[in-house]
């Protein structure tokens, strides 16, 4: 039984970083945990279209978080996975069930490292659920639709086509949020809402995670609410500056401020729902368990080794993104 | 210095009756001097930015042309804004100087600018004077003075000889350099009386003070094409060397890197190779060439002498980050923000210093760790200004403490409030203007005391990183314009320029001329 109290085990909360529609509550850890290496120590190329091709080149093994994504600059088609994995050190392993992201595009992308990303946030529940299909083509309608209501042309199955067209906005978003000692997580929000967990091994790993998950994954959430909703809920406590007369009555309404706001992330992880998920035991390496996991709030992976908790990356359910106001109603009281 | 070295203000009455226009004018061509390069950029295209340059110097021009020279005298200015206003007020008569500075003070203050520029400028600035055949009496003497005065002429005959020879002949005219070109191939021992005096009018009358006149000469006619004197090479060792090289290529070692590989080229390519002038001419390499040396010289294992001194603080800074400061790095770093302080005009005396060292002012991998070391430069120049508090906001000292490696979220309210702990006259906060922990809270603080504790605590935002986003820089607050500043020399001017706003706010123009006369004064004495 794993609730989401057990995830965040061994973590605490930093402050909160508000920008424009997106918040983000770091996760710090004392337990680090430096026996593995971040995706970039692996040499990937794919072979045939859905078949990436992994060389672990370190000599620590490497996670490879959920949704991991390659969008190379070489003429090829681009390819994302649908689940996490672990792999040993100096370990060659094929990927048949990956997703080709560029529906039109042929090639194989040549060994070597690449830079990688993480998919878009309104992809990654289709795409966990689609982890055990073979069809290379699994996420072209679904990036078709993303694609669509971010108002691009209609029909187009290329992520590249989202990528390129918001580069710029989605560039802004790494230099807005700044990781903090002993990160090695976040909760992240967008408009106030919870709509992602994440949490990495070592804080070394999370810096090298960092990027991708807040540019491409929940950077495009983002964008999309830029897009949907005109104005960004106000997440800022504004600070009640009224009988301020001294610097020390300014520098008490700004830590009364501070103090809300501290309360309001605490309320923020308070309601996370904390039943038990649904597990799905994806596979064992040495002594690492891949899992999928769900409930009615969030969807995702976690890799353990016994009941440690070394990896996980949850997104919330497109459903309770949709009914978020009713599930945050309160109860019927008199 | 003594009096007759100080420039004066004289007429300021034409200044003083265009009120707001002279203020618009001279913000104008501020907010321009520091960013016109002659460059197209992302935006606009080399011909429209000419134009609109061009516009905003004409109009300052037609209200002072004083207040137009000293203006371009301020630190920070680009050189090409200095390269146009040398050639603008040359190209027209000096007798119409009416205003705020006299004809005698406004030639120094060509003479400034002209210092000021580097070699390669200086001649492409000659180049543009002959095409727009301005050739007046002025011209001549600022030509002629500039190059023979010159403490590396003989090094520059060597480097530009031929843009040097054609602004001689511009400034000479044609008959008057033939015939020094033809004295010249004579010894000193045997010009005759006439030969003697005719030097003495065309060229020796333009050196100040007892110079050595046969290196001046030497070079004089090196430039003007000569190889030698008849049957004679040139004593200078590096003219005769540059003439020698030609058929005995030991002697190259002497000559800069560009000159020699020019001549290797041409009359040794056959057995030299291009490395070997590389490994000949190293000790001569200028800034930028040592710079790729000490690279080249790493991969291959050499040990190459690191001078401080020879580069500015950003890059020390860059230096010190790759490398870990030193004793002789960070005595280096107070020298020059000693030197900058001199040059900068601050009128508040105790101020406080909110230095963003959050994680983003790491910058972009492409420039790791930039906007740090601008930021620290600045924190150390205006440290030595005035005296000064730093309120770090994030950020980590490690090694060293000077040097603040970027770390953690910024929260820069708290930091603000706490500079505010010891009343400052001002706060400078150095930021990116990107703030998370909450974003809006600064300008929250910020309108606090100014409403509700009614402090006349002036608030500066310096920005050392452009934002495509914001098209400019960012800004924390609207109640603080965000002032690029990507050196320390651009710091300058951002001062000058807040200082000068504040004078226009005032309607006290007057105020904001002896301001840009003060500054250049400091410079002159610096």
């Amino acid at each position: 039984m794993t609730t989401i109290r057990d995830v965040l085990r061994g973590t605490y909360a930093g402050r909160m970083q508000s920008v424009g529609y997106m918040q983000v509550i770091p996760l710090c850890s004392k337990l680090q945990d430096e026996r593995f290496a971040a995706p970039d120590a692996l040499d990937a190329s794919t072979v045939s279209y859905g078949s990436v091709v992994f060389n672990n080149i370190s000599d620590e093994p490497v996670i490879v978080p959920s949704h991991l994504t390659y969008v190379v600059k070489q003429r090829a088609q681009d390819h994302a996975l649908c689940g996490a994995s672990v792999l040993k050190s100096r370990e060659r392993r094929r990927y048949d069930r990956a997703a080709c992201v560029e529906q039109t595009q042929g090639g194989y992308i040549a060994r070597g490292k690449h830079s990688f990303a993480i998919l878009p946030f309104p992809l990654r529940e289709a795409a966990l659920a689609k982890r055990r299909d073979k069809s290379y083509s699994k996420l072209w309608k679904d990036i078709s639709v993303f694609n669509s209501a971010m108002g691009l042309p209609r029909g187009s199955g290329h992520l590249k086509a989202f990528l390129s067209h918001f580069e710029k906005e989605l560039d802004q978003f790494v230099a807005e949020f700044e990781n903090v000692a002993r990160q090695v997580g976040a909760i992240m929000l967008v408009n106030g809402r919870v709509v992602g967990i994440e949490r990495t091994p070592s804080t070394a790993y999370w810096q090298k995670m960092w990027q991708p998950l807040v540019r491409e994954c929940y950077g495009a959430l983002a964008l999309k609410y830029t897009r949907d909703c005109p104005r960004p809920v106000i997440t800022r406590r504004p600070m009640d500056v009224d009988g301020v007369s001294t610097l020390a009555n300014l520098r008490a309404a700004l830590n009364s401020a501070n103090a809300r706001e501290d309360g309001q992330v605490k309320a923020i992880i308070r309601k996370l729902v904390d039943e038990d998920f649904s597990v799905e035991v994806e596979e064992a390496v040495l002594d690492f368990k891949v899992e999928t996991l769900k409930h009615r709030q969030f969807t995702g992976q976690t890799i353990c080794e016994g009941t440690r908790v070394l990896y996980a990356s949850f997104v919330a359910t497109k459903d309770w993104v949709k009914n978020a106001n009713w599930h945050n109603s309160k109860g019927f009281v008199i | 210095m003594t009096d007759t070295d100080i420039i004066k203000i004289e007429d300021i009455s034409r200044v003083r009756s265009a009120g707001e226009l002279a203020a618009i004018a001279l913000t104008d061509f501020l907010d321009l001097s520091a960013t016109a390069s002659g460059r197209a950029t992302f935006h606009n295209d080399r011909a429209a930015l000419e134009q609109a340059v061009a516009e905003v110097h004409r109009k300052l021009m037609l209200l002072d042309r004083g207040v137009y020279a000293l203006a371009a005298a301020i630190v920070g200015a680009t050189d090409y804004t200095k390269q146009m206003v040398i050639l603008r007020l040359l190209a027209s008569p000096a007798a119409a100087a009416q205003g705020v500075l006299s004809a005698e003070d406004e030639y120094r203050v060509l003479e400034f600018l002209l210092n000021e520029l580097p070699p390669q400028r200086v001649f492409k600035l000659f180049e543009q004077i002959k095409s727009a055949r301005v050739n007046n009496a002025r011209t001549r003497r600022l030509l002629m003075r500039f190059m023979l005065n010159a403490k590396q002429l003989p090094f520059w005959a060597v480097k530009y000889r031929r843009k040097m020879c054609a602004s001689l002949r511009h400034a000479l005219g044609r008959r008057k350099a033939s015939i020094v070109q033809a004295v010249l191939l004579k010894a000193a021992e045997d010009r005759d009386g006439k030969e003697a005096a005719m030097l003495e009018s065309f060229v020796m009358r333009y050196v100040a003070g007892s110079k050595e006149a046969d290196a001046i000469l030497e070079a004089l006619s090196f430039a003007l094409g000569n190889s030698g004197y008849n049957g004679a090479g040139f004593r200078h060792r590096l003219l005769s060397a540059r003439v020698a090289a030609r058929h005995d290529w030991s002697k190259a070692a002497l000559l800069p890197y560009e000159v020699a590989e020019g001549i290797r080229s041409k009359f040794h390519a056959h057995r030299v190779s291009s490395k070997d002038t590389l490994r000949r001419t190293a000790a001569n390499a200028g800034r930028t060439q040592s710079k790729v040396l000490q690279r080249k010289a790493e991969i291959e294992g050499v040990r190459l002498q690191f001078d401080p001194r020879r580069y500015d603080a950003v890059e020390l800074y860059l230096y010190a980050f790759e490398r870990g400061m030193s004793e002789e790095i960070e005595l280096t770093l107070q020298q020059k923000a000693r030197s900058s302080a001199r040059t900068l005009s601050l009128t508040e005396g105790r101020i406080a210093i909110v230095l963003d060292a959050s994680q983003s002012m790491f910058g972009h991998r492409t420039q790791a760790l930039r906007p740090m070391a601008t930021a620290l430069a600045i924190r150390d120049c205006l440290r030595a200004c005035a005296s000064a508090r730093v309120v770090l906001c994030g950020g980590r000292v490690g090694e060293h403490p000077l040097l603040v490696r970027p770390a953690q979220h910024t929260a820069l309210a708290e930091s603000v409030l706490d500079a505010l702990d010891d009343e400052p006259e001002a706060i400078f906060i150095i930021s990116d203007g990107y703030e998370n922990s909450p974003a809006g809270r600064v300008d929250e603080v910020i309108a606090a005391v100014q409403n509700k504790l009614h402090w006349r605590v002036a608030f500066y935002h310096i920005n050392p990183v452009a934002a495509q986003e914001a098209a400019g820089v960012r800004q924390l607050s609207p109640r603080m314009t965000p002032w690029p500043v990507h050196s320390v020399q651009g710091l300058g001017l951002a001062l000058t320029k807040m200082q000068l706003l504040r004078y226009f706010e005032r309607g006290d123009c007057e105020q904001g001329i002896r301001l840009l006369a003060d500054s250049l004064n400091k410079r002159m004495a610096a």
